[in-house]
């Protein structure tokens, strides 16, 4: 302690416990920095582009969009009405932490699904599907125009504010699949957390297991994920499968669970085996 | 004369001359990196894989060994040593040497834990419906505490409490026991608002943790 800032000495006694803390040795390295670095770059020069070409495209279409409106394909077909605001909303503020989510404008965002191919952008609210497949669509609600999209079968109009899964069958056919799904298919870890320990006081191991398992691997940095590990490791011990807990404890120590390192240590010893593992899952000793 | 066995430490260096009574000998060496130097810093900003090797291996520990001690999350080391170097590498040309390299990884650390902390109070939002009121047993013996392992989770819980620019003070001062002086240089603020600072995430400290008063 620095001999001119004399704190309370309830306090110091916590600060010495902070400054005596070890890292765990570090994982990550400079290939994989600059691999993000590389990777973030091309995000910055591809959103950097496409906001430039939307901008000009914009521009262009402006004087002209009166009389594209008036000139509309009679067969243009609304396919999905008006959703809540609530979901919309969040659509438009989400960090751009959308995965494959494919930013064909400002505001109008198409992710395939399901390995489905990407769309082609024909304009910046113009696509066209060529493949059939499952897409999750967000259109923002400003501005208030809809977006054209292109099948086989004809031209469908999407109204903005927007938000769900549609699917193209193989003739093309475009019909939507629940608007607010993409919102309930993925809980959080927060969630995952909660239901499992849901489960476990209602004694269904089983679910409990599953939905430790999808925790652990759909958020494996997050804190939840941790302690769900630890839930999990114990879990499979009492259910007679020494090694998936073996693994489930050495998962939760690669992750940083270092406080109860001493106590997992233990827990690993008393099971007696020694599997390799692949995550959370044993490698059977032939591979 | 006796012949003489010498051991030469030199780095940095790709040549040496060494004068002996016969003359003149010239020793090569192996070029080695020595981190911070501005060669290096050039050649790092060039890209050169190297020159970026040689700053990572020498300063990743103590960059994981700072956010562990301003998170107290050893799960979260990894990911903010990764944002820490991305951003370093990535604005090395607006470094300009002004600061030593040290002081400058330590201001992009304090911004990533910044976003850290800020994410993270957040998550502590949503899970404070449910968790208990903090407060601490100051009876209760620290080290038992710290035996208990939720020492620290309990301490840094607190610490989140504290706005950035108090809590970044107190660890300067607390936990990385620097001096005012030096503190103040890693902080970028002068003596006397690290010194404000550090006393006011004290005094905010002790009443999250329900201590009112020192004993």
């Amino acid at each position: 302690m620095s001999d001119d800032f004399p704190i309370d000495p309830r306090l110091r006694a916590w600060t010495r416990i902070a400054a005596a803390q070890t890292s765990p040795p570090l994982r990550v390295s400079l290939a994989d920095i600059q691999q993000t670095a590389r990777t973030r770059a091309r995000r910055r020069a591809f959103i950097g582009s496409a906001t430039l070409v939307a901008a000009l495209l914009l521009a262009w279409l402006g004087g002209t969009s009166m009389q594209s409106r008036s000139k509309r394909p009679s067969s243009v077909r609304t396919i999905l009405s008006e959703v809540p605001e609530a979901p919309l909303a969040a659509a438009i503020k989400a960090p751009p932490s959308l995965g494959s989510m494919t930013m064909v404008a400002a505001g109008v965002d198409v992710r395939p699904l399901e390995g489905a191919p990407p769309v082609t952008s024909l304009g910046p609210r113009h696509l066209r599907i060529d493949h059939a497949g499952v897409y999750e669509l967000a259109i923002a609600a400003s501005p208030a125009e809809p977006v054209l999209v292109e099948t086989s079968t004809g031209t469908y109009r999407w109204e903005a504010g927007l938000r769900g899964r549609i699917i193209v069958d193989e003739k093309g056919n475009v019909r939507p699949l629940g608007q607010d799904a993409a919102r309930t298919a993925r809980p959080s870890a927060e969630q995952l957390s909660q239901r499992a320990e849901r489960a476990l006081a209602q004694g269904a191991t089983k679910e409990a297991a599953r939905l430790l398992v999808q925790l652990v691997t759909a958020f494996p940095r997050s804190p939840e994920a941790r302690a769900g590990a630890l839930d999990l490791a114990r879990l499979e011990a009492r259910s007679g499968r020494p090694a998936e807990a073996v693994c489930a404890y050495r998962w939760s120590l690669q992750r940083g669970a270092l406080a109860v390192r001493p106590e997992v240590e233990r827990a690993i010893a008393k099971l007696n085996v020694n599997p390799r593992c692949r995550g959370l899952i044993p490698v059977p000793p032939q591979e | 004369m006796a012949p003489l066995r010498a051991d030469f430490g030199i780095r940095g260096l790709e040549m040496v001359e060494v004068a002996t009574v016969t003359g003149t000998l010239t020793l090569a060496l192996g070029r080695t990196l020595d981190a911070d130097t501005p060669g290096l810093l050039d050649a790092a900003r060039r890209g050169d894989a190297a020159a970026q090797a040689s700053l990572f291996s020498k300063h990743k520990e103590r960059v994981a060994r700072q956010i562990l001690r301003m998170t107290g999350d050893a799960g979260s080391v990894d990911d903010l040593v990764q944002e820490v170097f991305v951003a370093a590498f990535r604005n090395l040309q607006a470094f300009r040497g002004d600061a030593e390299v040290e002081t400058w990884l330590y201001r992009i650390t304090l911004n990533k834990v910044r976003n850290w902390w800020a994410s993270n109070r957040r998550r502590r939002l949503r899970e404070a419906k449910s968790a208990p009121p903090l407060r601490l047993a100051v009876t209760e013996s620290l080290e038992a505490h710290a035996e208990a392992s939720d020492a620290l989770e309990a301490f840094y819980r607190a610490l989140g409490e504290l706005p950035h620019k108090y809590r970044e003070a107190f660890v300067a001062r607390a936990i990385d026991e620097l001096s005012l002086e030096d503190a103040a240089a890693r902080l970028g603020v002068p003596v006397s608002t690290v010194s404000y600072r550090a006393r006011q995430a004290e005094a905010q400290l002790r009443k999250v943790l329900g201590w009112e008063a020192p004993p």
